[in-house]
């Protein structure tokens, strides 16, 4: 049986993917375990020592995971950076092995300096209105495909939350999305089942918070951020809260559900499974040949918009 | 734009000392480096133009805005800069309290709310202008609506000086590592805060990785 632990002797770290608020993402070329899976392309999230993640926590979401049967743990493998396993320096819990984020979820501009990144095609990117997408050269989505994406993050919010996980944080660079495949959650080594605290203590958004639990969050507040999601990709809007600013975009039929979503009382707010319903019946069947999936290269007259537009 | 709730930004100053002592080593190219980085970093993150403005100040024996307070994504040239002369914080703080308080009543008049604006003070050495007179003209841009300064000694810079300066956070480079690549790692904070700080929508300061600068205490 694969260990719910692995000491990082055991790992072969390849280059630095990234740094976060949190810590430092590794590729990991290869665990040297007997009999370790060596199919999934793995990373792996080292802590900064002030983080001092909580092991136990740690072990429920990997175990968590393991305890779902074929189906399931392929559902959730699908929409979630899922933890693998606890990572072990010096015998202490000192990070995780994640999976590494699908293909489809990055794309590769020319950055200003000249040189090709991958990057992550994160919610902020949907969000974003036309304007600040052109001055990138990034290809700006059709509505279809913002409603389809929605569709898929209330979705995958909704399959969590029947099975007791508390998202906690959503923001606008922890839910990447495709044109193709869907929404593929990042951070879930730092969210929760009810009932149990997290591995390592939840960011606080203040653009994102829920005014109903200012300190804590929930799959109630978990709700309010899914309802301010969709207001926000649908308006294009990174600050609103007002329900009216996503008429446009959608029409009118949408505002009752919207002011539920962001009802100051939590009981009033419809559950993850009401959205991923609501938002699948809108769905047109996907467009296929015309879909756009990638990045043209952006010309230096990119760089040259009109300030502070 | 029409948006119902008004956008809130979060003006950003890198000040940077180009002392003379920034010549030597590959320091000042480590700066002009890590500006490069930030911009392709705000370039990535859409929401960094949505929610901050960036702004350069330098300063030697006086002080100059290098780059005005943008959006960094539209910006096609980085400034040059070139180092020498004193090292005057009085200077630097004198430009800065009349440039934050210039971009806040500019940002207003734009219909924009104004966050408490966030600094970054980066020095190589000590003060040329006597502790009195910098210490005074600090005051006065720390005094009511000042911004918060995370302060970052590297070189020849005193701990004990740059604590004086920062309101929040103060860093200082372990004497191990080379100055310009301690710059790099400043780089590297400022980069992650500035992406931090408009995703929360607040003002969010990252700390370096371990290795490279101890965190002072200010209290
Ligand atoms: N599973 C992953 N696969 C590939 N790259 C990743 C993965 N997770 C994170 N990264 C990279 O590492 C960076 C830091 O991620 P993370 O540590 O999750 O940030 P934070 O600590 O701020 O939550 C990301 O911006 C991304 O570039």
């Amino acid at each position: 049986m694969t260990p719910f632990a692995v000491d990082a002797a055991a790992l072969r770290q390849g280059p630095v993917l990234g740094r976060g608020g949190q810590g430092e993402v590794v590729e990991v070329l290869g665990v040297d375990l007997p009999g370790w899976p060596a199919t999934e392309h793995l990373v792996a999230k080292w802590y900064l020592p002030a983080v001092a993640p909580d092991p136990a926590a740690l072990t429920r979401l990997v175990s968590w995971r393991r305890s779902l049967d074929d189906r399931g743990r392929a559902a959730v493998d699908e929409v979630a950076c899922w933890p693998r396993a606890v990572l072990l320096r010096d015998g202490r819990a000192a990070g995780v092995l994640l999976p590494r984020v699908p293909a489809e979820y990055t794309f590769t501009p020319r950055s200003p300096s000249g040189g090709r990144v991958t990057v992550l095609r994160e919610l902020q990117h949907l969000i974003a209105g036309p304007a600040l997408l052109a001055r990138r050269g990034i290809p700006d989505t059709d509505p279809a495909t913002r409603v389809r994406v929605l569709a898929g993050l209330a979705s995958a919010v909704a399959f969590l939350h029947e099975r007791d996980v508390v998202l906690g944080d959503l923001s606008v660079k922890n839910v990447l999305w495709s044109p193709v495949r869907g929404v593929y959650l990042l951070d879930c080594d730092a969210l929760r089942l009810t009932g149990t605290n997290p591995p390592v203590r939840q960011p606080n958004s203040p653009g994102w918070d829920d005014p109903a639990f200012p300190g804590t969050q929930n799959q109630q507040s978990d709700r309010y951020k899914l309802a301010l999601t969709v207001l926000r990709v649908l308006a294009r809007d990174f600050h609103t809260r007002n329900p009216e600013s996503a008429a446009g975009a959608l029409g009118r039929e949408l505002l009752p559900i919207l002011r539920a979503g962001l009802h100051h009382d939590p009981a009033a707010r419809p559950a993850a499974r009401a959205w991923r319903d609501l938002l699948h019946r809108r769905e047109q069947p996907t467009p296929q040949p015309k879909e756009v999936t990638d990045v043209p290269k952006p010309t230096v007259n990119a760089l040259r918009g009109n300030r502070d537009g | 734009m029409t948006s119902p709730g008004r956008a809130t930004i979060l003006p950003i100053y890198v000040v940077c000392d180009l002392s003379g002592s920034m010549r030597v080593d590959g320091r000042a190219d480590a700066v002009r480096d890590a500006l490069v980085a930030l911009r392709d970093a705000v370039w990535l993150n859409p929401v960094v133009s949505d929610q901050a403005r960036i702004g350069v100040v330098g300063f030697a024996g006086t002080a100059t805005v290098l780059l005005p307070l943008c959006d960094l994504a539209t910006v096609g040239e980085l400034p040059d800069l070139e180092p020498g002369g004193l090292t005057s914080y009085g200077a630097a703080f004198r430009l800065l309290r009349e440039t934050v308080r210039a971009d806040t009543a500019r940002l207003a008049a734009d219909g924009y709310r104004v966050f408490r604006p966030l600094v970054f003070f980066v020095s190589d050495g000590e003060p040329t202008d006597r502790r009195p007179d910098w210490a005074a003209e600090h005051a006065r841009l720390v005094g009511r609506d000042g911004p918060e300064i995370v302060a970052f000694a590297v070189g020849e810079a005193r701990a004990a000086t740059l604590a004086a300066v920062a309101t929040s956070r103060c860093f200082v480079a372990r004497t191990d590592v080379a100055v310009r690549d301690a710059i790099a790692r400043i780089g590297d904070v400022v980069i992650r805060s500035v992406v931090a700080s408009s995703v929360t929508g607040g003002q969010t300061v990252v700390g370096p990785a371990p290795g490279a600068f101890d965190e002072l205490d200010l209290l």
